[in-house]
């Protein structure tokens, strides 16, 4: 168990491909810290920069305290869990688990207790004599885990290592992974491209995009408080609808760039005039006829989810887009007009240009 | 071409090479170079002393109307070997590819000749045509041939190559028959929906999509043709009757270990080193490219 | 295939059998010779039918040899193909494997370099340069040993490129998950690589196992001594032996002896030869 500190980190390939720069990270002792972000956008750069197996290009990085930078990756006390598991297929359930332990020089019986215990926890009992290719996708990944597990490292690193199985699986391994991350206590950091995976999972998520960190927070605070335009369309399903438009004098009313306006009882944070980004959640949008925030919606279309039903239709003279989420079962007829208002507490104004949070 | 991990070591991979990159300097970059360099001097038979003579070992051999000859027998040889060894084998190959159950038997039956050396087959088919004793022979003075390649040139050079093809059947087949089962059926199956019937689909389809197959074949079979088939012709023939299949390979020793014309054998040694490697680059460039697709 | 024709079927069954029979008739006609006494292989047209000589002819051949051929028993002969098949596939498996690691897991200078050269050897078959290496093998006074049949051979630009071919499709993250398990190169290469290779390992065995039991011109080139001689070339000493007619019983027997052991290892690991021979060109 160790905290884990990366200080201004950054990787460029040959040929000056950047692929992070000027990440400022640190990780509590115990806590679980999800990376996201779209493909591309460095997470798993950083994680394997963790892990030993990249070199670091720039900055620093302390594993309890201690700088690592230049630590061979058996040398960082760290396990790694791998999306396509990196199990060795010529070796048993057992060896695999055994191998780290026996580069180790860990004595033999220290070994067996070792496997006995995690295969327990991982319930691969009677799976350990055979070969990774006898096992299903969601026992190939129990392995990895159980191998990981064995090694007793301060730090676990996990990337994308759900991604390859169903979506029921998935589920249930996310919950089993949440259990024994709080049973173990320690460090876990874990790289996906899942949002809904980052929420379930993370004590704190790390937003990345472009090689660089756009917020870290709560899963809360990113679904309550985006920092930036492209962490609220990053966060929540279905995504958020974001208009832009220009503030009248007052900065009570927007005009879309769409068409139409919409206006709000007191004036916005920010200034009069300015040319802004407003966004609203689909679950924040309420059907009502008087109120702050008022629009009207012509529907195109409706999703019918069982638990709660998804709106779809154009705002003003039909360009702009917009999402609605009802509560229950809900019947619209596409053309219908229907009139919604939003709280001005559910409002996110970001600034046009720079994406940046204004309220 | 290169892993994205990789592991850092400074004298480890040089040590790694090493064997490999030892024997390949000694036994082949040194001779080439000696080869190279002994084709411009003329070298008594003791190898006290010898003389630059520049070009003069070159022009020599394309004086040589046994040279040039030899060219011609080579390129006879080697495209008539390519011809039988490859039809043959393509047609057994369609064949026992249709056959579905039986295929597996048929190629057992059909691919243990690779394992014979050149040499021996041409000694057993040196035998099965010995004008004096052999069966072929015999019968083929049943229907009123002559047969002896002792005095004939022609029939002595076909002999080698029916001996050299035979081999060679085993090693195209299992090329033609992997070629064909790459072949998507549904390919075949919609042909068939065209109406086209199996004489038209293999010309129309199947053997436009082996094309890259037989080229590489193509190339395979004359390099083994061209140098392979050495030990064939040294255990039979020998160059004989009157240089009739003397092909360029068998020149080289005759003229180095039986002539002792150092410089005349290094020039075609190095002669010869020209005309692989240019087979060897079109081969990688028209492999590379797939020939048709 | 597509449609249901008997008579097409015939016919492709009649293209193969013909096609087997080809194959087959002359290794018969050889094996019956073998059997024969020498007034049978006198005169023409020579039996097709197997003789009673076989237990003669093979236990002379085996053991004591042709007096024609300087009187090497043809078992030590095929004694020394052996050791000489086996050094050189050991050898050239074993040299090409390190080399293909070295070049596909590590990056150094000179590493291109190293892979061209290797490449280059693909195109020139010791044939064309024979006259140089066996001047080569004479300075360094590897003729008449095991060493110079055996080394100049070993150095193979095909087994290296098969490595090479298949480590690259070995996951990247194999090597990952084994450096965090504390798996040094070697260690690596030997607990996870070396296993993994196992099946390419065995192909490739087959067929340089094949290439080395039928060398020809380099073993009658570097053998001047007699109990050294291999059977392939051995037996072209027994066809032309000069004055004397050749001894067609013991030859077809040699011959015999001399392919047995390849068509044995081609036919009893036929699915692993023909993968190992089909992708390794490729």
């Amino acid at each position: 168990m160790a905290t884990l500190e990366i200080k201004s980190l950054g990787k460029t390939y040959p040929g000056n491909v950047v692929a992070a720069e000027g990440i400022d990270i640190a990780i509590e002792d115990g806590e679980l810290v999800v990376l996201v972000g779209p493909s591309g956008c460095g997470k798993s750069t950083i994680l394997r920069m963790i892990a030993g197996l990249e070199t670091i290009t720039t900055g620093d990085l302390f594993i309890a305290g201690k700088r690592v930078n230049d630590h061979e990756p058996g040398e960082r006390d760290i396990a790694m869990v791998f999306q396509n598991y990196a199990l060795y297929p010529h070796m048993t359930v057992r060896g695999n688990m055994a191998y780290g332990l026996r580069n180790e020089g860990q004595p033999k019986a220290e070994i067996e207790r070792r496997i006995a215990e995690a295969a327990r926890t991982l319930r691969l009992e009677d799976y350990l004599d055979r070969k990774p290719r006898q096992l299903s996708g969601g026992q190939r990944q129990r392995v990895a885990m159980g191998r990981a597990i064995v090694r007793e490292p301060r730090i676990f690193l996990f990337d994308e290592p759900l991604s390859n199985l169903d979506a029921k699986l998935r589920t249930q391994l996310r919950a089993e992974l949440k259990a024994l991350h709080r049973r173990l206590g320690a460090t876990f950091v874990y790289v996906t491209h899942d949002q809904v995976e980052a929420m379930s999972l993370a004590d704190r998520i790390v937003l990345m995009n472009a090689g660089q960190v756009e917020q870290i927070g709560t899963p809360l605070d990113l679904y309550l408080r985006p920092a930036s335009r492209f962490v609220a369309d990053f966060i929540g399903s279905p995504n958020m609808n974001v208009f832009e438009g220009v503030l009248d004098g007052e900065a009570r009313a927007l005009t879309l760039s769409g068409g139409g306006s919409i206006r709000f009882a007191d004036p916005l944070p920010a200034a009069p005039g300015a040319r802004v980004a407003l966004g609203i959640r689909p679950e924040h949008l309420h059907p009502g006829d008087e109120g702050p925030g008022r629009m009207e919606l012509t529907v195109t279309f409706i999703e019918q989810l069982g638990a709660d039903t998804v709106v779809h239709g154009t705002l003003g003279n039909g360009r702009e887009p917009l999402a609605v989420r009802l509560d229950g079962v809900q019947m619209r007829e596409a053309g219908a007009s229907l009139p919604l208002i939003c709280s001005p507490e559910h409002i996110h104004l970001f600034d046009a240009d720079t994406g940046r949070r204004l309220n | 071409m290169q892993k994205r991990v990789i592991f850092k070591a400074r004298g480890l991979p040089y040590l790694l090479v090493l064997p490999q990159i030892a024997i390949t300097v000694i036994f082949f970059f040194w001779p080439s170079w000696q080869a190279l360099e002994s084709s411009f001097f003329i070298e008594d038979a003791f190898g006290f002393s010898r003389e630059w003579v520049g070009w003069q070992n070159y022009r020599e051999l394309f004086n040589d109307p046994g040279y040039l000859r030899s060219f011609r027998s080579t390129l006879i040889f080697g495209l008539s070997v390519a011809a039988l060894a490859m039809s043959l084998a393509l047609g057994l190959a369609v064949a026992a590819n249709r056959v579905l159950r039986a295929t597996q038997g048929y190629r057992t039956l059909l691919i243990w000749p690779y394992a014979v050396a050149p040499a021996l087959a041409g000694v057993i088919w040196y035998f099965l045509m010995n004008p004096s004793l052999g069966i072929v022979a015999y019968w083929l003075k049943g229907i009123g041939v002559e047969w002896n390649h002792y005095v004939n040139g022609d029939q002595a050079l076909l002999l080698v190559i029916v001996a050299a093809a035979w081999k060679q059947i085993s090693y195209n087949f299992l090329f033609f028959l992997a070629g064909l089962q790459s072949i998507p059926k549904s390919l075949i199956e919609a042909a068939a929906i065209d109406r086209a019937g199996p004489v038209r689909r293999f010309w129309s389809i199947t053997f436009p999509l082996l094309s890259p197959t037989t080229f590489f074949l193509l190339v395979v079979n004359l390099v083994y043709a061209f140098f392979d088939t050495f030990s064939l012709i040294h255990a039979t023939t020998e160059g004989g009757p009157s240089d009739s299949t003397s092909i360029l390979v068998f020149r080289v020793y005759n003229t180095g270990f039986i002539g002792q014309d150092y410089g005349g054998s290094a020039a075609q040694s190095v002669i010869l080193m020209a005309l692989v490697i240019v087979m060897t680059v079109v081969q990688f460039r028209y492999v590379e490219r797939k020939v048709n697709y | 295939m597509v449609e249901n024709r008997p008579l097409l079927k015939l016919f492709t069954h009649a293209v193969l059998i013909l096609g087997v029979l080809f194959l087959c008739f002359p290794v018969w006609m050889s094996l019956v010779a073998s059997t024969h006494g020498p007034g049978a292989l006198s005169k023409s047209p020579i039996p097709l039918w197997f003789g009673d000589q076989a237990w003669e002819n093979y236990s002379q051949l085996i053991f004591g040899g042709m007096s024609e051929a300087g009187g090497v028993p043809v078992g030590m002969m095929m004694l020394n193909s052996l050791i000489m098949a086996l050094g050189i596939t050991i050898g050239k498996i074993a040299v090409s494997i390190l080399a293909a690691y070295a070049i596909v897991y590590f990056r150094f200078p000179f590493r291109m370099g190293f892979f061209w050269m290797i490449f280059v050897t693909l195109m020139l078959p010791v044939e064309v340069r024979i006259l140089p290496t066996f001047d080569v093998v004479t300075k360094l006074g590897l003729l008449n040993s095991y060493g110079g049949l055996i080394v100049p051979l070993i150095a193979s630009a095909t087994a290296t490129f098969l490595f090479r071919q298949f480590f690259l499709t070995v996951p990247d993250e194999l090597v990952e998950a084994a450096r965090i398990d504390r798996a040094g190169p070697m260690r690596f290469f030997w607990d996870i690589l070396l296993p993994l290779s196992r099946t390419n390992i065995a192909a490739l065995f087959i067929i340089l196992f094949i290439y080395g039991w039928n060398q020809y011109l380099w073993p009658l080139l570097v053998t001047t001594d007699e109990s050294l001689y291999t059977v392939v070339m051995g037996i072209q000493r027994m066809v032309n032996s000069g004055e004397q007619l050749p001894v067609w019983h013991y030859i077809m027997g040699t011959a015999m002896l001399a392919l047995i052991p390849p068509v044995i290892v081609v036919v009893a690991m036929q699915n692993l030869f023909v993968k190992g021979l089909v992708e390794s060109e490729k």
